[in-house]
């Protein structure tokens, strides 16, 4: 959690008199002073909740600076200026504003201030295995006109989040916003190449069009017909656009080659124009006219699709139409495969549909009813989504369907370590209680969102030790009715803590038993004393009032009492372990049920002997008349006895 | 069989009881009248004795015959005359002495008995009161339910 004086990342304090640039998505950034070193210009970009950080943004920090681009330097819990906590990134301060659309830019500046910087940024960052997927002219900054560019911000949301589809190759496009997964250096090149038109033209590409028309004309036409069809360009840059935009991303230029633009103007890749059809193939009344458009139309009517690819008639327009019967001959395959393979006629629709569009297009994304995703897509889609759209990701990972998605479109398996992780995905969404489920996945598969939680009031959490703090802040105005837990906070523990401490968790279906309550009380006091994060009084407390350390079912009135008085104690210090540790003793609860029970055994005899106190009135008052006459009858002998000694004595 | 093996020894010391009473007034008349009147009340007690055990009536007996000693053995000295048994007799210390001790023992066997009960009943209660307290404590501490 943030520093109490409000300093970022433990260092950086918010300088209020320097206004920061805007930026895309929402993100508000604000200027920073380093005051270990204050002429260092730089800047702290505020993440959003709703929107997890890109996981391998600490990679960014390591190694030689990159050149053009604005990385990471921290990344850390701080306060804004109205004293709001939140994660910031710290970076180099953005040298000016954005370039935006507006201004027609030369040849020459086309090539020296923006497509050289870039490609060196973009080399330096493929270097480290790392995309930028946010390049357009309005997250590309220059001191002033004519001034080499710097890329901007990129790692404060899921890749290509924020994207205008225009920029993005029509397979990306397609996707859901968060759901098109880190991608290629070649998708930062297309962007790139798109940014470079629009500045070449001072207009946005396409801006007559929706989304899906923009998409729907690029994979008609091809990307680069479709952006610069009526538009002047010099023979250069038409030439660079070209390889930039080409359709497959094995085909655009490299970074280092785009460095040296006449090298890449020089570099054509010969790519064989797509097949057309003599006629269309409609689908859900949309016609098309290549491989390509047709699984796009499929990927969009999958109940259209399914008919039609069972009946043959795909596979007869890909053989007669298209003249392809190698397509249409792996076609036969897959509807062959699929049909063998998955009995369920319900699931078939989906798999069958799916894997036939990643057959007939190799580049497409993941479609599943409608919906289009990369694999690696998959956790940022979740995301924030609608209900509708989590359900089609349950399914796509119940079913396994990234890893059949890879394997039907022949992609080596190893660019996406999907294959690996579904197992994973699998066991997340197959979890029972409350750390397992949808909310399980969406935590496991974006390590850098913060915890949702209602409880958390908006305070961002993103590792586990910020939870525990940011709890015990919540707690001073929380409703104490309700337990300081719930399905959020479970799943983001089980995603983030360590296996031994979280594997209680995994054995509760609620927080309502005691047994429940006491593994939630035990997971705080491991974390609070794995992760010292100091005491955690109004935690503690909020966890005493809630009954999670509850002590009633204590036999022993004494027992409890003195419990109570010790877990007050402990919540007072703030130590969860340690009330933990108090009412979870085996041996004080076996000596407490001992001690009950020999009491139980002792009442019954004090009950007993009670109730022949009672019954024995009469038999006491029987043998206190026979005591009586014995007592009066040994009277009568002694004086007869007196009688005959005083005679014989006479 | 077994049940009837009481009843006929009981028949059988009546019978020899009334033997020997026979036996007392035809040979000796003024022992028999001398017991007779000192153990009137022991006479009249146990007839009017209804318990099993006949204790009163034994205390009783064993009172006035305490006192029946003296005046029969002066009478025996007198070598057994009806003259000095009722003389004996007439003697009002003699009987009243026997009299009063069967009066005394019958009121000792009325009062003792409440007396004892009512000392035993209180030691009774104390122990119960402590008992219910020990009770009362445990089911406080124990959450024991009644």
């Amino acid at each position: 959690m943030p520093d109490e004086d409000g300093l970022i990342a433990t260092h950086y304090r918010i300088d209020p008199t320097t206004p920061a640039p805007q930026l895309e998505g929402g993100h508000i950034a604000y200027m920073v002073i380093d005051p270990r070193d204050p002429t260092q210009k730089l800047m702290a970009v505020l993440t959003r909740n709703d929107l997890p950080a890109r996981p391998r943004i600490t990679l960014a920090r390591t190694g030689v600076p990159v050149p053009y681009a604005v990385l990471p330097i921290e990344y850390g819990p701080g306060r804004d200026l109205a004293g709001k906590p939140g994660w910031f990134v710290v970076c180099d301060a953005l040298p000016g504003p954005a370039i935006g659309i507006g201004r027609v830019w030369r040849e020459g500046d086309l090539i020296a201030c923006l497509l050289q910087p870039a490609a060196a940024a973009l080399a330096a960052l493929q270097a480290r295995g790392l995309t930028h997927r946010a390049i357009n002219p309005n997250n590309v900054f220059a001191t002033a006109p004519r001034h080499p560019v710097t890329l901007g911000p990129f790692w404060a949301a899921p890749p290509a989040c924020h994207q205008p589809a225009v920029f993005e190759p029509p397979y990306m496009a397609r996707c859901l916003p968060q759901g098109r997964g880190d991608g290629k250096i070649a998708d930062d090149v297309y962007a790139l190449g798109v940014t470079m038109l629009a500045m070449a033209t001072g207009r946005m590409p396409l801006a007559d069009q929706d989304e899906a028309a923009a998409t729907r004309l690029k994979l008609e036409l091809g990307s680069y017909t479709a952006l610069t069809t009526d538009v002047p360009l010099s023979p250069l840059i038409a030439d660079l656009l070209r390889g930039m935009l080409a359709e497959d991303p094995e085909h655009r230029p490299s970074p280092q080659l785009l460095m040296k633009p006449e090298q890449a103007r020089a570099r054509r890749v010969a790519a064989r124009p797509p097949r057309r059809a003599q006629l269309a193939i409609s689908v859900g009344g949309i016609n098309a006219w290549s491989a390509r458009e047709l699984a796009h139309a499929m990927g969009l009517r999958p109940e259209r699709a399914f008919p039609l690819l069972r009946g043959g008639e795909v596979e007869r327009w890909l053989r007669r139409h298209l003249g392809d019967p190698q397509l249409g001959m792996r076609l036969e395959d897959v509807i062959r495969q699929t049909e063998g393979d998955v009995p369920d006629e319900n699931r078939l629709q989906s798999l069958l549909v799916m894997r036939c569009v990643a057959a007939i297009d190799p580049l497409g994304p993941l479609v599943w009813h409608g919906m289009a995703v990369q694999p690696d897509g998959l956790g940022g889609a979740l995301v924030g989504a609608p209900a509708a759209v989590n359900v089609m990701i349950e399914e796509i990972i119940t079913s396994e369907a990234a890893g059949q998605f890879l394997s039907a479109n022949l992609r080596i398996e190893k660019e996406f370590p999907v294959l690996e992780d579904q197992r994973s995905w699998r066991q997340w969404l197959a979890a029972r209680g409350p750390a397992g489920g949808l909310k399980r996945l969406m935590y496991g598969m974006n390590p850098m969102l913060a915890c949702a939680s209602p409880l958390l009031a908006g305070r961002p959490v993103i590792r586990v030790s910020d939870l525990l703090t940011a709890l015990d802040e919540a707690a001073a105005t929380a409703d104490r009715a309700r337990p300081p837990i719930d399905t959020h906070i479970a799943a983001f523990v089980a995603a983030r803590g360590e296996a031994t401490v979280t594997a209680g968790l995994r054995q509760i279906g609620s927080f309502a038993g005691t047994a429940e309550r006491m593994v939630v009380l035990r997971l705080f006091g491991q974390l609070q004393a794995r992760l010292q994060p100091g005491p955690l009084r109004g935690l503690a407390s909020w966890l005493v009032a809630c009954a999670f350390a509850n002590v009633e079912d204590w036999r022993s009135q004494k027992t409890r009492a003195g419990l109570q008085e010790k877990v007050a104690k402990a919540a007072a210090a703030g130590d969860i372990g340690a009330i933990a540790l108090l009412v979870d003793d085996a041996a004080s609860r076996e000596a407490d049920e001992a001690g009950a029970a020999a009491a139980a055994a002792r009442v019954r005899q004090l009950e007993e002997a009670i109730a022949g106190i009672a019954r024995d009135a009469p038999r006491r008052a029987d043998a206190a008349r026979r005591v009586s006459t014995e007592i009066v009858t040994g009277l009568g002998l002694i004086a007869g006895l007196g009688a005959v000694m005083r005679l014989a004595l006479y | 069989m077994s049940g009837t093996r009481p009843a006929r020894s009981r028949n059988s010391a009546i019978w020899l009881q009334g033997l020997a009473c026979g036996a007392l007034l035809a040979f000796a008349s003024p022992t028999a009248l001398l017991l007779a009147v000192m153990l009137c009340p022991a006479i009249a007690c146990t007839l009017a004795d209804t318990g099993t055990d006949k204790g009163m009536s034994r205390a009783v007996a064993a009172a006035c015959a305490a006192f029946t000693l003296g005046p029969l053995w002066h009478l025996w000295l007198a070598l057994d005359r009806m003259d000095a048994a009722i003389a004996i007799l007439c003697t009002p210390t003699s009987v009243c002495l026997a009299w009063g001790a069967g009066a005394i023992a019958w009121a000792l066997c009325q009062v003792l008995p409440v007396i004892i009960r009512t000392t035993w009943d209180a030691r009774e209660d104390l122990r119960a009161k402590s008992l219910a307290a020990e009770l009362q404590t445990l089911r406080e501490e124990w959450d024991l339910n009644e």
